[in-house]
């Protein structure tokens, strides 16, 4: 998977301004004042940003899952129309089908 | 668009048009040239609040055969803030200036615009009158309306914020810059 340049510098770079033409580390334009980043520095920076963003996304799934699925089953619970096994077996099946990618 | 002079006023029953007036009119009311950008690699730029940047790679450049020629500008941009639905400002420039007909009228500190979206494409049309036989270049300067300062504030074109092979998130887009040059 080739670098997300944006990516990086969204993350390890927050506060520096640039503009990338294409998605190449050759059309990259630094405006900030501090050193312009290389390209070996970037891609070694990639898989850990990569596995962030991708965990990132698993959770948001997650959430969007819970408020979907289980979270009625908790509400039911306290209301004492479902067990405390649902909810918990319903979190289980959302933690099942969204997992986590392998760490980098 | 204006009637050629030497054509007549009102045509009548009878009337034989020379020949100047017949090519007078072969000029009329037609596109005399056409060109366009269809940017189809990505560009992304940090822009601060308040602010905006030239999107570069994203221009057309047209030459007026006559000053009175009018200029058709079209511009279909695909463009996003981050990973949400902030808007996306987009102001159509001349020469890497402003056309201020081309934006809303000027009201307080309310920023001129030409365009406006949330995350997609934004179109806009614009008929130009840079009176002018030099080449003129028209391209877009770009900004978003998000305030928060703890945002990163990337903008893009032709992607989206993360940007990945998901079927989410996993796809690229064109965008494209048109000017026609039409005849007074």
């Amino acid at each position: 998977m080739s670098t997300d340049y944006p990516a990086v510098l969204i993350a390890n770079y927050p506060s520096a301004q640039w503009a990338l033409e294409g998605d190449s580390y050759d059309g990259l334009t630094w405006l900030s004042d501090t050193p312009k980043p290389t390209q070996a520095e970037l891609d070694a920076a990639w898989p850990a940003v990569a596995y962030a963003n991708q965990c990132a996304t698993v959770e948001a799934a997650r959430l969007y899952a819970y408020e979907q699925t289980s979270d009625p089953i908790f509400f039911k619970w306290q209301r004492g129309d479902a067990t405390e096994a649902e909810w918990r077996a319903a979190v289980a099946k959302v933690k099942l089908d969204n997992p986590y990618p392998p760490a980098p | 668009m204006a009637t050629p002079t030497t054509l007549p006023a009102t045509f009548v029953a009878g009337n034989v048009l020379t020949a100047a007036q017949m090519n007078n009119l072969r000029g009329a009311f037609r596109v005399l040239q056409v060109v366009s950008t269809t940017k189809t690699d990505t560009f992304s730029a940090t822009v601060a609040i308040g602010t905006t940047t030239a999107l570069t790679g994203f221009t057309v450049t047209i030459t007026p055969s006559s000053t009175s020629s009018k200029i058709l500008i079209t511009y279909d941009a695909l463009l996003i803030w981050g990973n949400t639905n902030y808007g996306m400002k987009a102001i159509l420039t001349r020469g890497g200036t402003a056309i201020a007909g081309a934006t809303g009228d000027a009201a307080g500190n309310r920023t001129r615009i030409s365009s406006l979206g949330q995350n997609g494409t934004q179109s806009f049309t614009f008929l130009d009158s840079p009176s002018t036989t030099s080449a003129t270049t028209y391209g877009l300067i770009i900004g978003h309306t998000n305030t928060n300062a703890a945002d990163s504030n990337v903008v893009y074109l032709n992607r989206y914020g993360t940007d990945t092979d998901s079927a989410q998130n996993g796809w690229r887009s064109a965008s494209t810059i048109t000017a026609m040059e039409i005849s007074a």
